[in-house]
């Protein structure tokens, strides 16, 4: 990575570092904006596993509630401290993810997308049978995060143990994706077959991702049971809905990127917030769909190379532009 | 007691079976699963709904306009949405289908409501053969869904439209060759499913009841009778959607009923994981 890019980097953790106090933006803004960096970390996971693996899934939301209820019943019931249940959620769900994978190995394509759909629809369907774990209808509360005595109480405070974990997060995923494992994912992606020819193990790599990408769920999972204060297996979050909304997060945002998964989640978030006082009640949904489409048919890459393309074009129009100057001078 | 559940296993079944029957057609021809087959059938429902009660029609002549709804859809949605893109990657094609789902499912809820409503079963009552008792509906279904397969299958065998459609699915770039219109093909094959989808979706509904969301769970027990009976043939969703209503109509008797989507995904992944290309499926080879 260029000097260039890292700069960017470190300007827009500034931003996003000193942006929320100086806006001192009122309880439910701040909440959307917490939660818009979990998802985040759900889309970056995910992006992950489709982006980077080739493989697909459905059942994102599935892997979150795994996260968030394994965090409440590691703090409630067994009064683990909440970084540690945050680090057990998150290898939890990763066992889960890689459980999944293995029947995973043998499809591809549309099955996988079916297999997974299954998973997210069976995951919702036992939680809400599983009161005791769960809760069922009537709920649990997970604690608010504390750590050396201060208590993370208002939403702008806990937004900066997000934030530091979205940040860790999206640095792991860099070294993941410089490295072997990423090579190999990338590898498998582009064609399976000529990836085993080169003597990579699919099947190790397969599980490997979709337990990286469950375990990044998880951890998202376990900050949005903390954020929450009250959750029931009937939360949007946990259903198939919500995993449709993921995959569109990294659709717009851009297959294969991490900025777009950022970018993706954010659009996402905040969505149906702004057509929420509009009459159409599911405008957003419909929103969504249609974005998705239309990004897929005009912008397969998505919306962080659709910028890049422009900027490239608009630099092309000004070198354009110059030459056409300079050979005015030759004359 | 075991005649009687046979019998509303079939008919769950034969319904699971048309609905799947649909996805295959897709499948097979074009290469496309269309999730968005359950909001589909969902919506081709609701407007069968709303002119028995607003406009005052009778259930016969709502079915008839509901269906002729379900192919101007199935049209409109293979010309406009899947063939700008038909050779696009598997993953680009599976994101348009389900942007698909999204937006006719965020357009019912905006036209219709999200209210629940009862849907009128074809017909009351019961009937009693060999002391089990066997609501008549349940048995006008099963007729009728075999009457519609005995078409279809008839159709498919040696109707020219389902020669084409044949030919198409075993290999497009010859049957392009040997005069076949193949983009006719697409659109006829959407067109079936989509009326496919819907004639299942206004049986399902007096059990299921009507709602926006009614059909995400029929539309994976359609896949779970895909993949059971396999994704390569036309008999296969047929067997699949048997077994599988047969099989939930006497685990919801054993388990819970609340857990029948679970029991679905389980039998998915059983399948796949011993015999992903299903029960009467055929191997395909993979190209490199």
């Amino acid at each position: 990575m260029n000097a260039k890019k890292y700069i960017s980097w470190i300007v827009l953790i500034l931003i996003a570092t000193l942006i929320p106090p100086i806006l001192n933006l009122p309880g439910s803004l701040q909440y959307l904006l917490d939660l818009s960096l979990i998802y985040a970390i759900v889309a970056i996971g995910l992006n992950l596993l489709m982006g980077y693996a080739g493989q697909i899934s459905l059942g994102h939301g599935a892997f979150l509630a795994v996260g968030a209820y394994t965090s409440a019943y590691l703090t409630l019931t067994l009064h683990v401290p909440f970084f540690i249940a945050l680090i057990l959620s998150g290898l939890i769900t990763g066992i889960v993810g890689i459980l999944l994978g293995l029947p995973a190995l043998k499809l591809e394509g549309n099955y996988l997308a079916i297999a997974t759909l299954g998973f997210g629809v069976a995951v919702t369907q036992i939680f809400a049978i599983w009161t005791s774990f769960t809760g069922g209808f009537s709920g649990i509360k997970p604690l608010k995060p504390e750590l050396f005595g201060f208590k993370f109480n208002s939403y702008l405070s806990y937004y900066y143990i997000i934030l530091i974990l979205t940040i860790v997060l999206v640095i792991l995923t860099w070294n993941i994706i410089r490295t072997k494992v990423g090579r190999s994912l990338m590898a498998m992606r582009d064609s399976e077959i000529a990836a085993k020819a080169m003597g990579i193990n699919v099947s190790y790599y397969k599980t490997l991702a979709f337990g990286l990408s469950a375990f990044y769920t998880g951890i998202a999972g376990s900050l949005y049971a903390h954020l929450l204060g009250f959750m029931t297996p009937y939360d949007y979050a946990f259903s198939i809905g919500m995993s449709l909304n993921f995959l569109a997060m990294i659709v717009i945002g851009g297959i294969g990127t991490i900025s777009g998964s950022i970018i993706g989640a954010i659009i996402m978030t905040w969505l149906p917030q702004i057509t929420s006082n509009l009459p159409i009640k599911s405008l957003s949904q419909i929103i969504t769909g249609a974005i998705i489409i239309a990004v897929v048919i005009f912008y397969p890459n998505g919306i962080a190379y659709a910028g890049a393309r422009l900027k490239d074009k608009f630099e092309k129009l000004f070198a354009k532009h110059q030459e056409k100057i300079v050979v005015k001078i030759e004359k | 007691m075991l005649l009687q559940q046979l019998i509303s296993g079939f008919a769950t079944g034969g319904l699971y079976a048309l609905a799947a029957l649909g996805l295959v057609l897709i499948y097979k021809t074009s290469d496309v699963v269309n999730f968005a087959q359950g909001e589909m059938a969902m919506f081709s429902t609701f407007i069968a709904y709303t002119t028995m009660t607003s406009y005052g029609m009778s259930y016969w002549e709502a079915f008839i306009l509901a269906l002729l709804f379900a192919s101007v859809l199935g049209f409109i949605v293979e010309r406009f949405f899947i063939r700008p893109i038909q050779n696009a990657p598997v993953l680009s094609l599976l994101i348009v289908t389900l942007g698909l789902m999204m937006i006719v499912n965020g357009i019912a809820g905006w036209a219709f409501g999200f209210e629940t409503h009862s849907f009128p079963a074809i017909v009351g009552g019961e009937l009693k053969i060999f002391g089990a008792v066997i609501s008549k509906s349940n048995l006008l279904t099963l007729v009728i869904t075999v009457f519609i397969m005995g078409i279809l299958f008839y159709m498919l065998k040696y109707t020219l439209a389902g020669i084409a459609i044949r030919a198409t699915s075993e290999n497009p770039t010859i049957a392009r060759l040997m005069g076949i219109a193949v983009n006719h093909v697409y659109s006829i094959t959407w067109v079936v499913s989509s009326i496919l989808g819907a004639i299942a979706g206004m049986f399902i509904a007096p059990t299921t009841f009507l709602d926006v969301n009614m059909m995400s769970s029929v539309l994976l027990k359609a896949f779970t009778a895909a993949v059971l009976g396999g994704f390569t043939t036309f008999v296969g969703p047929v067997v699949g959607g048997l077994i599988l209503g047969v099989l939930e109509n006497i685990a919801s008797g054993y388990i819970s009923a609340q857990l029948s989507s679970t029991f679905a995904f389980a039998l998915i992944v059983i399948m796949l994981w011993i015999k992903p290309t299903g029960l009467v499926g055929q191997k395909v080879g993979k190209k490199v």
